[in-house]
């Protein structure tokens, strides 16, 4: 919610209903006519200020869903604060955020703990976010993730470089999940609908760098 | 768009309010913004309730029919 469109939407509807009822008892149809107009302008900006979201709340409600989430505790507990792989799996309906001691095939991997190949891994899932047709530099900074953010994708290659964070990066194997660690490369999996595995990463203060490897599906 | 209806001396005040209609769905068109941020379907089905009414009435008009209680 936005107060200042409220407040801006109600002055304006107050202002004009004045002049409404002043048109109506003089029988002037162009002050009744524009009042009119004005009413409407006036719910225009009363409904944009009641019902403005904030463009970081989708990322930060998926986030916020996956840390709330049970299986972070078990994501600690199997060790895997000290290293991980870490790949994005997308199926269409869900990305899943699979962490793992090695690398493992997004086929077949289902949310929650579970073992692939001997590999026991934990994934945490969320339906896939639109970039709504932007670049993925845009719609990271577009978020609010970072302030700059520089995407470049050679082949099956993608650089992300993202500065002026505002969350602060903890280097990898602290508590709790990073935010970076898990949006980022679900971002990527929603817009290039392909898994990612995660190849390197690096957090720091104001700052994340990864470089990721578009796997297919 | 108001200030041109008042320059050309519209009186009809059911034009002033469709065209704020139209230019509300055209703005918002033209602008994805304010819809990805914004949730607006309430706003879009009383508008297009209202513009629906004054285009009925209009027709109805036009077809010899008139609706008691509303102004010509």
């Amino acid at each position: 919610m936005d107060n200042r469109f409220v407040t801006l939407g109600m002055i304006v509807i107050v202002v004009s209903i004045g002049f409404l009822v002043y048109g109506v008892v003089t029988g002037e149809p162009v002050i009744t006519g524009s009042a009119l107009a004005m009413v409407i302008l006036g719910m225009v900006f009363t409904a944009i200020g009641l019902t403005y979201r904030d463009p970081l709340t989708g990322l930060l409600r998926v986030y916020s869903g996956i840390l709330s989430s049970g299986l972070v505790k078990v994501y600690e507990d199997l060790g895997l604060l000290e290293e991980s792989a870490t790949r994005a799996c997308f199926n269409g309906n869900l990305v899943h955020i699979v962490f793992s001691r090695k690398p493992v095939e997004c086929e077949g991997i289902k949310p929650g703990v579970g073992v692939k190949s001997g590999v026991p891994y934990i994934s945490l899932a969320g339906e896939p976010l639109s970039t709504g047709g932007e670049d993925l530099d845009t719609a990271i900074m577009r978020s609010g993730l970072a302030q700059y953010a520089v995407v470049m994708r050679e082949g099956d290659t993608v650089t992300v470089d993202l500065r002026g964070t505002p969350f602060p990066g903890e280097p990898v194997g602290r508590r709790p999940l990073n935010l970076y660690q898990v949006i980022v490369p679900f971002l990527a999996a929603s817009h290039y609908s392909s898994n990612i595995e995660v190849v390197e990463e690096d957090l720091g203060d104001d700052y994340y760098r990864a470089v990721l490897r578009v796997v297919g599906h | 768009m108001t200030i041109s209806l008042v320059l050309s001396g519209e009186t009809r005040w059911d034009v002033y309010v469709s065209l704020s209609i139209l230019v509300y769905f055209v703005s918002t068109s033209v602008l994805p913004d304010i819809r990805e941020k914004t949730d607006l379907r309430l706003l879009d089905i009383f508008l297009i309730a209202v513009f629906s009414l004054i285009v009925t009435v209009r027709v109805a008009e036009i077809l010899g029919y008139t609706i008691p209680g509303l102004p010509k």
